[in-house]
């Protein structure tokens, strides 16, 4: 066998009693126990829906939602009023306007978000 | 330092320790054809367990980083649990700890190729990793729940980590930077976030990995399995010369020679080379080496 090419220097160090040096090795029930855990998470996760809607009315999946995060999907009603300068010839519209930014503010968060399945912008930050 | 053990420089390397040295940059290699596949259509609603943006074009599994914080800033309002995102980075930690960094991360891997560029590098305090808990809390969790309690979604949240990414500036940011420039529409990339891939690809020449080893949230989060994962690495009482070669091997500087499963350790595998150290499953009714084997030898 060749001698090892050293890539780097040899780090100095106090001489080591390797008989008192624990083994580490890792015991098999406790980590079967946690990926069993894992697995019926990972499973319970791809089953279940979530809390948010999709845009047809819904109840999204948490593989929608994660999309949704990746490609700009997960949209938010904003409670503010939307101004646009035609308002001013009809005050009805700001009237209606007001009324709506009004009624959404009203409506808790949950209900504001809507998961749009169907989005690709390519990087929503 | 009160003694040192003999030279290691001309120790040979052990044949384990060569194949899997050679073997690694392939299976690096190899899985990013598994991150980099067109394939999103399918598993782009999969949280994968590595570090790699799923705004980059070739993405297929989304980043369980992004995930994370997206679910971070909407739990004020929505108290979701992402069972699916805890489901991955719990298995995948408990399969095998932090041998994700070492041989599957496609962020890693660049990194590795990076450093390979000059040999001089700067040493980084062990203390440093820690920094990679206060990413995670911090930046990852704590600030997008603020943010988004404050009414503000996760897209318009102005600081965060997705913000501040260096694998989303260099797999999205520049892709589509790059495209915007040659249809005449200018630098999309922000000036922070130019700044940031700059510096990062800068600090990759002269520190081996620095985004693994002090800002990295998925691999402190992977790290924390090293203790307890099935895959780990054992130390072989019998096979230690005491010559101090699985130290002086490892490029994240873990004091190899008092443990080795720690948090700091990105499961390179480069201290196996010695020998005394060597990659073990753990199974039922397995045995330790140390109660089987006899007490070791001095080379003196």
């Amino acid at each position: 066998m060749k001698p090892d090419k050293p890539r780097r220097p040899r780090v100095p160090q106090p001489p080591v009693d390797s008989a008192r040096r624990n083994p580490e090795d890792h015991d098999f029930w406790p980590g079967f126990g946690v990926a069993v855990i894992a697995l019926l998470l990972l499973f319970h996760g791809a089953r279940q829906s979530t809390g948010l809607e999709t845009q047809d009315g819904a109840a999204a999946s948490e593989f929608e939602l994660i999309q949704a995060f990746a490609r700009g999907g997960l949209h938010f009603d904003r409670a503010t009023f939307a101004f646009d300068p035609g308002m001013f010839d009809d005050p009805g519209q700001i009237a209606a306007e007001m009324d709506r930014a009004a009624r959404l503010a009203e409506r808790p968060l949950r209900e504001r978000y809507r998961v749009n399945t169907a989005a690709a912008d390519p990087c929503p930050t | 330092m009160k003694g040192e053990g003999p030279d290691c420089s001309g120790r040979p390397a052990t044949e384990l320790g060569r194949k899997l040295m050679r073997a690694r940059p392939w299976v690096q290699t190899a899985f990013l054809g598994v991150w980099l596949a067109p394939v999103s259509r399918w598993v782009g609603g999969l949280p994968s367990c590595v570090f790699h943006c799923y705004s980059c074009p070739l993405s297929s599994f989304a980043c369980p980083v992004g995930v994370a914080a997206n679910y971070a800033a909407l739990f004020p309002a929505v108290l979701e649990i992402p069972f699916l995102l805890i489901g991955v980075l719990v298995l995948a930690g408990i399969a095998v700890g932090s041998l994700i960094c070492g041989w599957a991360c496609p962020f890693g891997f660049l990194q590795d190729g990076l450093g390979r560029l000059t040999t001089w590098k700067i040493a980084l305090p062990g203390w440093a990793g820690h920094f990679r808990y206060v990413v995670l809390v911090g930046l990852v969790l704590a600030l997008p729940m603020i943010l988004g309690a404050r009414g503000s979604p996760y897209e318009e949240q102005s600081v965060s980590i997705c913000r501040l990414c260096p694998a989303g500036a260099l797999e999205a940011g520049l892709p589509y930077s790059a495209q915007s420039l040659i249809r005449g529409d200018g630098w999309l990339m922000s000036g922070l976030k130019t700044t940031i891939l700059v510096v990062f690809i800068g600090s990759s020449v002269v520190i081996y990995r620095p985004w693994c080893r002090i800002f990295c949230p998925l691999g402190g989060w992977l790290a924390l399995f090293n203790r307890w994962s099935l895959f780990h690495l054992r130390f072989a009482a019998r096979g230690c010369v005491e010559c101090n070669l699985c130290r002086s091997r490892c490029p994240v500087g873990v004091k190899v020679d008092q443990q080795v499963n720690v948090p700091g350790c990105i499961r390179c595998l480069e201290c196996t080379t010695c020998g005394a150290i060597r990659p073990a499953v753990a199974w039922p009714g397995h045995k330790t080496e140390a109660a089987t084997s006899a007490p070791p030898q001095s080379p003196a």
